[in-house]
């Protein structure tokens, strides 16, 4: 038999890097998808030699796999933390990868958001960064929401890899015991833990998205 | 108050560029409701997006209020805007907010204080009669309100002008008459200049006090109301107002007719009585005095903004001489004739 105190401290450390790097998603990868759409052709602030270069950073990143990037960010992090090891520098490759991901989203949804709202605003008179706050962003909320709860999700599944680099967490307590000592039953437990995770994130997710649909 | 001048744009596309406005000029009173006509395609949604930079023209000058815009810095644009409203075919409402909120979105822009807010866009509720839908949302609304609540919005900031972008193309006839004769309230009340475009004729009917006719991007006719309905000045124009207004012959007298004289023919005339005219009895004195022999086929009475228009699809049977003197009748009277052709 095992301890369930086993599991408070890997539970702990996926929260505690999730929750931050989801905060640092939201707060450069909403901003990124914003830029990617106000610059697209015939927009707002179109702007194609920023959009490009915006599209090329952000599809190349993708294209990384969240394991490698993770190793090849190890002197970035370094940088930004002081150590590439442990569940504060995991949470640098893990923003990282969420960014792109977060701002790829956003554009999309923002997307979805009528030409001719914009067409309204810009009529009344609205300045470029009151059609962003008063008008695109309001009117995307609920869209803006399901795509941090699909980060949030994805966050909880690459946190899984970040023992790699030291960084613990529920997916490292699952490899060590289930894979490496063939304890299937903290494994599974494991699993279980997860998957009540993200349910509860996507409750929460829909939870809010119902209170602001109109 | 509006005015544009030699206004050319151009639109560029994979086949080529397209003109979509050549040399537009016009000018709009203060206070005055000024439609623009066209079919789809003819360049009147450009035209309409011109006058407040939406679109940015290629050529010429946008003078609001005697001040070109067009060398305007985004700051002062922003400025002129607030004095421009719009509204929309679609509405473009901001699904997220409410009725009340909608309306408060311009003096959001201007940074109005909430108390400020409430006290412009209670008035705007009951003049729009929105009062009870205050706290709805769009969703909520049925097309006309949708309109109200756009209409409610654009006079929020108090401008002096109105621009209305085909506003009563996705409305049905009766919605359309409530919401044009909420424009006419208001461009009296407030002294609103309107500029409107559309493609219904009777909008432009029902409100205008002056009319364009716009084709692949030129102004073919432009004039008042009842000099728009009976005496166009080019016969393009003639044709064009005639298929906006749904005023054709009907099939068989068009498949018969032949535009010379033959033996044994009669003429198609087309009466046009406006002012006191379409209220006295023409009709009546032509058979009497003129001894014609007149068979009407088609009669509509319009009743423009300030003026009654009549017009009237008659064959008439008489000699030469009688002909002429029922001709010269019908302008004595105050009437045009116009020979369509023979059957």
């Amino acid at each position: 038999m095992f301890e369930i105190s086993l599991f408070i401290e890997p539970l702990w450390q996926t929260i505690y890097m999730v929750f931050f790097s989801s905060l640092l998603a939201m707060l450069f990868g909403i901003p990124l998808g914003v830029v990617l759409f106000i610059t697209r052709p015939h927009h707002i602030l179109s702007h194609e030699k920023i959009h490009r270069l915006m599209n090329m950073l952000v599809s190349g990143l993708r294209s990384i796999p969240f394991i490698i990037l993770m190793i090849a960010l190890i002197p970035f992090t370094r940088f930004l933390v002081g150590t590439s090891i442990g569940t504060t520098a995991a949470i640098v490759p893990l923003a990282v990868c969420a960014i792109p991901f977060l701002g790829k989203v956003v554009e999309s949804v923002l997307s979805e958001v009528s030409s001719g709202l914009i067409e309204a605003a810009q009529s009344m008179g609205a300045s470029t960064m009151q059609i962003i706050l008063k008008v695109l962003l309001p009117e995307a909320l609920p869209g803006l929401i399901q795509g941090v709860t699909l980060t949030v999700i994805n966050l909880i599944a690459y946190s899984a890899m970040a023992g790699t680099i030291g960084g613990g967490g529920l997916g490292d307590l699952a490899i060590r015991y289930g894979y490496q000592r063939f304890d299937t039953q903290v494994m599974l437990l494991t699993i279980v833990i997860l998957i009540l995770l993200v349910q509860f994130t996507q409750f929460l997710g829909d939870l809010f998205v119902k209170r602001l649909r109109r | 108050m509006i005015e544009l001048r030699h206004v050319f744009k151009k639109y560029h596309t994979r086949a080529g560029d397209i003109p979509a406005l050549v040399d537009i000029n016009l000018q709009v009173k203060r206070g005055e409701i000024f439609g623009v006509i066209g079919k789809s395609g003819a360049g009147k949604s450009t035209l309409i997006r011109s006058v407040n930079l939406l679109e940015r023209p290629d050529q010429g000058e946008v003078l609001i209020e005697g001040k070109n815009i067009l060398t305007l810095s985004a700051k002062a644009l922003c400025q002129v805007r607030h004095n421009i409203g719009m509204i929309f075919q679609h509405f473009n409402l901001l699904s997220s907010c409410h009725v009340y909120d909608n309306i408060a979105l311009p003096l959001v822009l201007l940074n109005y204080s909430r108390k400020e807010i409430q006290k412009k866009v209670e008035p705007l509720l009951e003049l729009t009669g929105l009062t009870q839908k205050k706290l709805a949302y769009p969703r909520q609304l049925s097309g006309g309100q949708k309109q109200r609540v756009a209409i409610a919005r654009a006079l929020a900031s108090h401008p002096a002008i109105l621009l209305c972008d085909e506003a009563t193309s996705a409305l049905d006839l009766h919605t359309t008459q409530s919401i044009l004769g909420l424009l006419k309230d208001i461009n009296q009340q407030f002294n609103l200049t309107i500029l409107m475009i559309t493609h219904e004729m009777e909008v432009v009917k029902a409100v205008c006090d002056r009319v364009a006719l716009l084709s692949q991007g030129r102004i073919l006719e432009l004039s008042t109301m009842a000099e728009f309905f009976t005496r166009p000045k080019t016969e393009k124009a003639k044709k064009l107002i005639e298929t906006l207004s749904h005023r054709a012959l009907p099939e068989k007298l068009l498949k018969n007719k032949k535009e010379q004289f033959f033996e044994g023919s009669v003429p198609i005339w087309r009466i046009y009585f406006t002012g006191n005219s379409a209220q006295s009895p023409i009709i009546t004195a032509l058979i009497q005095r003129c001894a014609l022999e007149i068979n009407i086929f088609q009669a509509n009475v319009e009743t423009l903004k300030e003026d009654t228009l009549g017009i009237m699809d008659v064959t008439v049977k008489g000699d030469p001489k009688q002909l002429q003197l029922g001709v010269d009748y019908l302008i004595s009277q105050g009437a045009r004739v116009e020979v369509l052709g023979y059957v």
